[in-house]
């Protein structure tokens, strides 16, 4: 961790062996701030991290296969400081947002994006800002069953996605 | 996209302002915030700087022209550029049109080509700035909203006719009509027309006076304020309140002794103790002790503020002004002065806001600087009194059968005979003089 303050990182257990893909060779860093945009489109913008990130990814891509829709996937990657100007930016460009989190939907951390995009992108929105999160329930069960039931996944964020692209 | 320039709200219940001079003409080169024109309401005049930096491209009101305020002035855009130029997208046949707007609601099935009447922000903000009528535009959103791209594609396939003459909102256009008219062409009108009222026309105050004929002499043309001034002193003196005057003279030695003793103290905090000050310390102190001339006329009753806006009249080269010191019983000698040395600086350089020029409740004239022994000044309306204060002299007075010399000043009242008497005029005459020749 090459930053000189303390860093929290939030490693998902659940993307072990579950995320694959390329790495570079040789030493590279991932900067800590900025956000990444993991897709890009023009329908509406989808705001997410750690593993609902990479959910978000396969949502996108199951909706442009199947529907059509072109949808730009943000990773937030650093949640304090967030990347105001990415997520602005994205929204100036779909006017469309959905935040995807998996935590409670009430007080979660999604809340906090919609929130900065109501405030500060409000004149360039052409929908509601939605959430998806899990709900209201003590996070998180034990259960298999019920951890589907209580956590987003791709077919939600898909059915999340074709909605507001309705609106 | 050139930078319109708006006719400002110049303060509140300020409806209305003149052009009193362009200081640039159309194809100068303006920079932001550089004074850009001068305007002037019912009493101030007023620089308005440019909104943005480029060249002016038009201007649509003249010097002279009175418009409301939202009206476009000009215009400011680019060297070269076409006051009337659009960034508009191509123009695509019309039948195009049709055929893409057919595929675009067989695409969504959740349009039903009937607007709403739901606008989100950022389709209300497109609408504003393409002047689009949203009707006319199909919506495929959800309940056959207009989205956001429903605009995008109707701005992409608008049929040329539409898009050459779009209807321009009332603030786009030069003014015009009799709203719009210049206030020196009122003046101007033919007796004719003047001697016969149309019922439509609103009465003007001024009969209209001819030029002389036949003597040699130069015409000065009316200016914003001397007009207003003009308009005021008539209706104030002919048309509203039987004027009555009562002079005192004052003994200043206290006060004198008191200026002598604090001036410099109160230039340490960069402030000019004026004998104004203690004049409008003393008119405050009367007139909480005299309500009846802090007060109104109505057709219902009289009406006695509770508070004391104090008006300071300041000479101008070309006329005179009135600032209002807001709230005045609320200061002491300090404030008062501060206030006074704030507000003639800023009358004197133009820079008053309209809203520090009304809302008076008692105005002071002190002629006295320019050597007036006394004077009866005309009442400001819908105030009461208005306290003329003369030139401060020594003079021979007898005391206790001896002469001595004290200096004096002549203090008149001027109030409006409907709402004081006599005695009530005398007693906050008073209530002065005896703040002022017992000053501490």
């Amino acid at each position: 961790m090459r930053d000189p303050n303390p860093v929290l990182f939030f490693e998902p257990k659940k993307g072990y062996r579950a995320i694959k893909g390329d790495v570079p060779d040789s030493e590279y860093t991932v900067p800590i701030g900025p956000a990444r945009v993991a897709r890009e489109g023009r329908d509406l913008s989808v705001f997410a991290y750690g593993m609902m990130a990479h959910y978000t990814a396969l949502a996108a891509e199951k909706v442009a296969r199947e529907d059509g829709l072109d949808v730009e996937v943000i990773d937030l990657r650093t949640l304090l400081p967030v990347d105001k100007m990415t997520i602005l930016a994205s929204v100036r460009k779909t006017g469309k947002a959905l935040v995807v989190h998996e935590d409670n939907f009430t007080m979660g951390y999604g809340a906090e994006i919609a929130a900065i995009i109501a405030d500060e992108g409000f004149e360039y929105l052409d929908g509601p800002v939605k959430r998806l999160a899990g709900p209201d329930i003590p996070a998180m069960p034990y259960s298999h069953p019920m951890q589907e039931f209580f956590m987003p996944n791709p077919d939600k964020i898909a059915d999340a996605m074709r909605e507001l692209a309705r609106y | 996209m050139p930078t319109k320039v708006i006719m400002p709200q110049l303060g509140e219940s300020v409806v209305e302002g003149t052009v009193s001079r362009w200081l640039k003409n159309v194809g100068d080169t303006v920079i932001e915030f550089e004074p850009l024109l001068e305007v002037s309401t019912d009493k101030v005049d007023t620089e308005i700087p440019s909104p943005s930096s480029g060249t002016l491209l038009d201007i649509y009101v003249q010097a002279g022209q009175t418009v409301e305020r939202g009206v476009l002035l000009a215009l400011i855009g680019d060297a070269g550029e076409q006051p009337t130029s659009s960034d508009e997208p191509q123009a695509v046949a019309p039948q195009q049109l049709a055929s893409a707007q057919k595929t675009n609601s067989a695409a969504h099935n959740g349009g039903n080509g009937t607007y709403s009447g739901h606008v989100t922000p950022v389709v209300a903000r497109m609408a504003a700035e393409h002047q689009l009528d949203l009707a006319k535009i199909p919506g495929t959103g959800r309940d056959g909203r207009v989205t956001k791209k429903d605009v995008e594609a109707y701005l992409e396939s608008r049929p040329s006719s539409e898009k050459v003459e779009p209807e321009l909102a009332p603030w786009e256009k030069p003014g015009s009509g009799d709203l719009f008219k210049s206030t020196s062409e009122y003046g101007a009108e033919p007796p004719s027309v003047a001697t016969k009222p149309a019922a439509s026309a609103p009465q003007r105050v001024h009969p209209v006076e001819p030029i002389p004929q036949g003597t040699a002499g130069e015409l000065v043309p009316l200016s914003a304020m001397r007009k207003a001034i003009a308009e005021h002193m008539v209706r104030s003196k002919l048309q509203t309140s039987p004027h009555v005057t009562t002079v005192f003279e004052i003994d200043l030695t206290n006060v004198l002794k008191h200026r002598e003793a604090n001036k410099e103290s109160f230039a340490r905090q960069g402030i000019n103790l004026t004998l104004t000050a203690y004049f409008a310390a003393a008119t405050i102190k009367a007139l909480q002790a005299n309500r009846y001339l802090n007060a109104q006329w109505t057709n219902e009753g009289i009406y006695l503020h509770n508070t004391v806006h104090l008006g300071m009249a300041v000479a101008l080269d070309d006329g005179l002004i009135v600032p209002v010191i807001k709230n005045a019983q609320d200061l002491n000698l300090t404030g008062l002065a501060r206030a006074i040395n704030d507000l003639s600086t800023r009358a004197r350089a133009k820079q008053l806001k309209p809203d520090e020029v009304q809302g008076g409740t008692f105005t002071i004239s002190n002629h006295g600087v320019s050597g007036s022994l006394f004077a009866t000044p005309i009442i400001n309306q819908p105030q009461v009194g208005i306290l003329g204060v003369g030139v401060v002299e020594k003079r021979v007075k007898v005391i206790d059968d001896m002469i001595a010399i004290r200096p004096c000043v002549y203090i008149t009242l001027t109030f409006d005979h409907r709402v004081a008497d006599g005695a009530t005029g005398d007693a906050f005459m008073l209530t002065l003089k005896d703040a002022l020749e017992n000053w501490a």
